[in-house]
């Protein structure tokens, strides 16, 4: 049963896993200050870690061996040019930018400065580990996601890079972003 | 603009052997940079939303259009097995 609906399987198991601390930290941000600040930092770092507990267990569930390999060589796959690395690091920091410069220059405002908020990229960094590590290392247990037979037009299937792939395209993959 | 930044995630994630680590990179920039420049509450910040959406579009545009629809994605092609027969002369 788990095979057949590995894709419903992995993402219940995401989002039941994420929401529950999420939607813990919105009740209890709703209450008023929290005791300790550690709380709500567990709390959202459990959120973002929904993902990739899902994919562990999804894997677990499966006992596929080329699933879980190929899970875990998403995760040591880290030799690509610096080029590369450099575009996925500066590349959406120039894309905002220039749309809040030109905002700014054609609208006359609209976007703040605040540079000392650089500094929660580390915990950024730790914090969408759980979402990326779930959401891309498990592309290929939810390709089926956007899968439909072959020869029927539809705008995920046409637009996909592959079938293994085809799940970057899918609502789930962006509310990750 | 989630569309336009699949894309461009996507598009990188191919050309980088399928890894987490780039995606993380990206991920973790784009919400950094959403930190250092937030959009104002008002009008202003949703007409400078809606300007970073174009440009993030436009970018994801560009790169289907030059790229195209397999977004460049790098072949890999296996090697052809050599046949040796027996008794064949080498």
């Amino acid at each position: 049963m788990v095979s057949r609906h590995r894709v419903v399987v992995f993402y219940l198991f995401a989002y039941a896993i994420s929401w529950i601390p999420g939607f813990t930290y919105a009740i209890l941000n709703a209450q008023g200050p929290f005791a300790t600040p550690l709380v709500p930092v567990l709390l959202l770092l459990a959120t973002s870690y929904g993902p990739t507990l899902a994919a562990v267990l999804t894997l677990a569930l499966l006992r596929e061996l080329d699933e879980t390999s190929r899970f875990r060589r998403h995760l040591v796959t880290w030799r690509a040019g610096l080029g590369w690395y450099g575009l996925a690091l500066l590349l959406p920091a120039a894309l905002w930018a220039a749309g809040a410069l030109f905002s700014t220059g054609a609208l006359g405002g609209g976007v703040a400065f605040v540079p000392a908020a650089a500094a929660a990229f580390p915990a950024l960094l730790l914090a969408n580990a759980g979402e990326e590590i779930g959401w891309r290392g498990c592309a290929r247990c939810r390709r089926a996601w956007c899968s439909v037979p072959s020869g029927q037009g539809s705008i995920s299937r046409s637009m996909s890079p592959s079938w293994d792939d085809s799940s970057f395209w899918s609502p789930c993959s962006w509310a990750c972003l | 603009m989630f569309l336009g930044l699949s894309v461009i995630m996507a598009w990188i994630f191919l050309h980088t052997g399928q890894g987490v680590l780039p995606m993380l990179l990206f991920h973790s920039s784009f919400d950094t940079i959403s930190f250092v420049l937030p959009l104002d509450p008002g009008a202003h910040g949703s007409q400078a939303f809606a300007v970073i959406m174009g440009v993030i579009v436009a970018v994801g545009a560009v790169v289907l259009w030059r790229a195209g629809l397999d977004l460049g994605r790098p072949r890999s092609v296996a090697p052809v097995p050599t046949l040796s027969l027996p008794g064949a002369a080498s």
